[in-house]
Formats: C-alpha cells, sequence, structure tokens
C-alpha cells in the first residue's frame, strides 16, 4: 500500500478516541471505586446500548466473522444467534445485578458472588480465574490493534510499537477517566464501527457485482460453492448438535466486563431498554460477513482467512474506505480490550487485594486504578508482542471457566438452596471436563466442551447444594427480595418463608 | 419448607417465560435443522434469514416484556 491516507484516518480516529477518553471525566473525581469503576452508576440507555455493544463487539466482527464466512459459509451466523440470546439474559439479570449493585455496594462480579455466598474465598478465586480468560481475550484484542496498525502504515509501525502506541493511549484515558472513558470512548467507537461495517460492506457487493443487493453474492456462491450455503459449512464442522450447544454455553458465559457495565447504568429500566435494543446493534456483523462471502470468489487463494476483509479493501476500495476500515477495526479491538483491563484492575483490587490485604476503600480505590499500568505494562503488552502460541488455548480454557460460573448465578437469582460447597465443587469439576475436552480430546461427539461441562457442573452443583449447610437465610431473603420480588411476596404471603429462616 | 426454584408468579409471568424458551427454541435444533433444509429466502440463504429474524423476535420479545414489568413496577 502506497497511499498514506489509510494511516492518517486511522490515527484522527486514535487522536479523536483519546480526545472523547480525556474529556469524558469532565470533573468528576477519580477517587472512589464508585467512579473510577462504574461511572457513578449515572449511564443513560443510548450510552450503555453503545458502551455493551460495542464492548462486545470485537475485532472478531470486523476479522474473525469474515473469516468463518470465507472458509466455513454460514455457520458464523450462530454469532448473531448467541448474542440476540445473550441480551434476553442481560435484560433478565442486568437489572437485578445493577439493584444488588445499587444496594449492597457491588462494583464488580466476583463482589457479588462473594456477598451472596458469604465467602471472599469463591470472590477472590472467581476474579483470579475469570482474569486469566480476560487478560488472555485483552492481549489477543491488542495484537489485532496493532496488527491494524501495521497494516495502515504499509509495514512503517511495527507490531511492538503499535501494542505500545496503542496501550499507551488507552492507559491515559482509562487512569484517568475509568468507567466514564470506556462509555465515552464506547459510544464513539460504536457509532463508527456500524457506519464503517455498512460502507464496506455495500461498497464491497456493489464493487463485486454491479448491485448493493446482497442476494446477487449468493445466487453466484450457490452455483459453484453449495456448501458454504447450509450448515454443517464448508469443511463439515457445524452440526447441528455443535450449533446448538455453541449457542446454549456462549449465551450462559458471563464475563466479568459485562457486570461491570450494568452496574454503570443510572436505573434497572435504563439496563432492561438498552438490553431490549441491544440485538439490533448486531446487524453490524452481515455486512462484514458479506464481504467474506464475496472473498470466496474474489480471492480464492488467500492464505489467512481473517484477512479477507482488509484484503479486499486494499485491493478494490478507494483508500479513504480503507482508512476508515482500519478505524473500524482498530475501534472494535480498542474498544474490547479496555473493558477487559479495566474490569481485572477493579476486581484484582476489590475482590482479591482488598480481603487479602484489609485495605480501607479509598486505599482499595487509588490501587485497583493504579493497577492497569502493570497489568498493561508486564502482562497485556509483552504477552501482545511475543504472541505465544499457547494464547488462543489460555483464551479458550479461560472462557472454559467463564461457561462453568453458571451454577452462581443460579444460586443468585434462581435457587436460593444454593450453597458455597455445592458452587465451588460444581465449578472444580465442570471447569476440569471442560479443559480436559477443550485441549485433549475436543468437543466429543461434536458436542461443544462447555457443554459437556454443563452436564456434569449443574447436577453435582444441585446434589451438593443439597447436602451441604446453606448460606444464612438472612443473606437469601436480601438478594431475593431483589432478584424474583413477586416470587418473594408470593412465598412470604404463604408463610413458606419462616420455614426458609429455618434451614 | 425447602427453598425452591424461582418460577413466574403471574399468567402473565408464565407468557413471559414461555415467549423467552419459545425464542430460544426457534435458533436451535431441531427448528435449526428445519430451516437449513429450506432453499433460499429473498435470494439469501435460510439460516442467514433466519438469525435475523430472531434477533427481530427476541427485540419484540423484550420489548413486550418491559410493558408489563413496567405496568408491574407503576402498579
Amino acid at each position: 500500500m502506497t497511499s498514506s491516507l489509510p494511516l492518517w484516518i486511522t490515527l484522527s480516529y486514535v487522536a479523536i478516541a483519546m480526545a472523547i477518553g480525556l474529556h469524558a471525566r469532565r470533573g468528576q473525581s477519580m477517587q472512589s471505586l464508585e467512579q473510577w469503576g462504574v461511572a457513578g452508576r449515572s449511564m443513560g440507555p443510548v450510552t450503555l446500548y453503545l458502551l455493551i455493544a460495542a464492548g462486545g463487539v470485537s475485532a472478531y466482527t470486523f476479522m474473525g466473522a469474515p473469516g468463518w464466512a470465507y472458509s466455513k459459509g454460514v455457520p458464523v451466523f450462530y454469532v448473531v444467534v448467541y448474542l440476540a440470546y445473550l441480551a434476553m439474559v442481560a435484560w433478565y439479570c442486568g437489572p437485578r445485578v445493577w439493584a444488588f449493585g445499587e444496594q449492597f455496594g457491588h462494583v464488580t462480579q466476583a463482589s457479588a458472588i462473594s456477598d451472596r455466598y458469604q465467602s471472599p474465598f469463591l470472590g477472590g478465586l472467581s476474579a483470579l480465574v475469570m482474569s486469566v480468560g480476560a487478560l488472555a481475550y485483552a492481549v489477543l484484542q491488542t495484537i489485532g490493534s496493532a496488527y491494524i496498525l501495521s497494516v495502515m502504515s504499509g509495514g512503517a509501525i511495527p507490531v511492538w510499537a503499535g501494542v505500545v502506541a496503542v496501550l499507551c493511549c488507552i492507559a491515559v484515558y482509562l487512569f484517568i477517566g475509568g468507567q466514564r472513558a470506556i462509555g465515552r470512548t464506547n459510544a464513539f467507537q460504536g457509532a463508527l464501527m456500524f457506519s464503517v461495517a455498512w460502507a464496506v460492506g455495500l461498497w464491497a457487493a456493489y464493487s463485486a457485482n454491479g448491485t448493493v443487493n446482497f442476494a446477487a453474492v449468493f445466487e453466484r456462491l450457490s452455483r459453484d460453492h453449495a456448501t458454504w450455503m447450509s450448515l454443517p459449512g464448508e469443511g463439515g464442522s457445524m452440526s447441528f448438535s455443535f450449533w446448538t450447544t455453541s449457542i446454549v454455553v456462549s449465551m450462559f458465559s458471563f464475563m466479568p466486563p459485562v457486570w461491570t457495565q450494568w452496574m454503570s447504568a443510572d436505573s434497572a429500566r435504563t439496563v432492561r431498554r438498552s438490553a431490549t435494543w441491544l440485538p439490533t446493534y448486531y446487524l453490524v456483523i452481515l455486512p462484514m460477513v458479506i464481504v467474506g462471502f464475496i472473498g470466496i470468489y474474489r480471492l480464492p487463494d488467500l492464505v489467512r482467512s481473517d484477512t479477507v476483509v482488509l484484503e479486499y479493501a486494499m485491493q478494490f476500495l478507494p483508500m479513504w474506505l480503507v482508512g476508515l476500515l482500519g478505524a473500524g477495526t482498530l475501534a472494535a479491538s480498542m474498544s474490547s480490550s479496555e473493558p477487559f483491563i479495566h474490569s481485572v484492575a477493579l476486581t484484582y483490587g476489590k475482590d482479591i487485594l482488598q480481603p487479602l490485604l484489609r485495605l480501607s476503600d479509598e486505599v482499595t480505590a487509588r490501587l485497583s486504578r493504579w493497577l492497569i499500568l502493570p497489568l498493561m505494562a508486564l502482562i497485556v503488552g509483552p504477552l501482545a508482542i511475543a504472541e505465544p502460541g499457547s494464547l488462543v488455548m489460555i483464551l479458550l480454557v479461560g472462557l472454559g471457566f467463564a461457561s462453568q460460573v453458571l451454577p452462581a448465578f443460579i444460586g443468585m437469582f434462581l435457587w436460593p438452596r444454593a450453597s458455597k460447597t455445592g458452587v465451588i465443587t460444581g465449578i472444580l469439576v465442570g471447569f476440569v471436563l471442560t479443559t480436559l475436552f477443550t485441549t485433549v480430546w475436543k468437543h466429543p461427539l461434536g458436542i461443544h466442551a462447555g457443554f459437556w461441562g454443563l452436564m456434569l457442573n449443574l447436577p453435582v452443583f444441585v446434589v451438593v447444594s443439597l447436602l451441604t449447610r446453606p448460606v444464612d437465610a438472612s443473606v437469601t431473603t436480601r438478594f431475593f427480595r431483589i432478584a424474583a420480588p413477586q416470587w418473594y411476596r408470593r412465598r412470604q404471603a404463604l408463610g413458606e418463608l419462616a420455614g426458609d429462616l429455618e434451614h | 419448607m425447602k427453598r425452591g426454584v424461582v418460577l413466574p408468579a403471574t399468567a402473565v409471568g408464565w407468557s413471559l417465560l414461555l415467549a423467552f424458551l419459545g425464542t430460544l427454541i426457534l435458533g436451535v435444533w431441531p427448528v435449526i435443522g428445519w430451516v437449513n433444509q429450506q432453499p433460499m429466502w429473498w435470494g439469501l440463504p435460510a439460516i442467514l434469514v433466519w438469525s435475523y429474524g430472531i434477533v427481530l423476535v427476541s427485540c419484540l420479545v423484550m420489548a413486550w416484556a418491559n410493558r408489563v414489568v413496567e405496568q408491574d413496577d407503576d402498579q
């Protein structure tokens, strides 16, 4: 690539994101976890919608998903389905999580777990293990950011310099503005990504077929590439069972930044309204996937399928659009990595160091804020530069754990009898089985490893919970008054809760 | 008396639960197996159209649920 226009457009995006991130603080003191961690629980529905949407749309949308369309075909749409279901889970759980946070002072997922099960150990353990997947995810997004800068500069910005530049940029506004900065920058990044994705997708369709109608793409594919057009897709890897179990596992994987985002809303109603319209944002995936499909016949010899959109843009689209694509992809990477880094710093401070060192809230808030710097300098940055081959495996194991924390949430929203021991035992057996079926014997019988884990995890969780001492009734009462108010009132009216208290 | 599982306490609550579960069933086997056998819809792969149909249905179900919840809150 000879033109410097794409690089300048991409760098302009970085400058605007910086300015928005720095401006987000606007005179607010960031000395408390309530402010730095959850933006003083102040976000309205539009900001929250874009915060969650942009946080959920990573570089995968601009690189991985089109790559899947290019190499496998329609199996890629399982992502759209599970994201829609994830929004429905958010609709149910999000307002309750917000109310827990508002009434009990939680700012992290682990602090809610710790409180519900009266176990700082369980809270700290979940914080620590969840952070493995979260950090691996942040590293992969940072690598994506650096790769984009390298491509946009025609190789003039090496990957290590791209990593340093992107992390410095994020570090500055994250330190200064915390969750407020993430909210504002994600709102900008979310709008940018959506516009860029559709501009690129429509332009690509027009350049390939002389019309913006996507049907022309599939008319051509159905003649010569029929296996891409239905399940199990090209290569035969997406069976009905893998489609189904992947969706079920993914929709119940609650990553910590999402909880922090729910807690940042100004009301439970805001969380509900944002979740309601959240699936509409996933229209962003469609045009990018269409470019992947176009690549099947216009770029048949690609070595790396996840570069299909970038390669297509550089060969067939105008330079200004290539620059916008660079900015959009960088926005997707940054908007996903910054909430993960922020939530890991927050949970390390609040759920591990505070109980361990018996720190005050003020010291914990300061410490959490400063923690983003060593996290970036000692973990995310070096790993992004070194790109260890085991990184994807670490991420898969981390996500495997995330899917196995489900019992902790069942005990928070649906089943008061869930006990600490039941949750820990369920998580442990589920995690071990998921890890085995992810790394050693991959997805036996075409069923997702996480689903196998849940099939063992959930019965063990129920049986052990029933056999062990439940959490004190005053705690479950406190939680279920919020989690299930009508159910609680009805049981209270029937006099059943008196019996509960005795158990 | 044991601590039971949280279930809807009203008929409308049960309707909402069924609507959520129904939407979930739309996206998984066996429904997705039936969709996969269909020819193209409006020139697009049936799975593509169905996936975005699920996006629409999930929004509508949640919008309806909002009305129910907010009416309850007001009462």
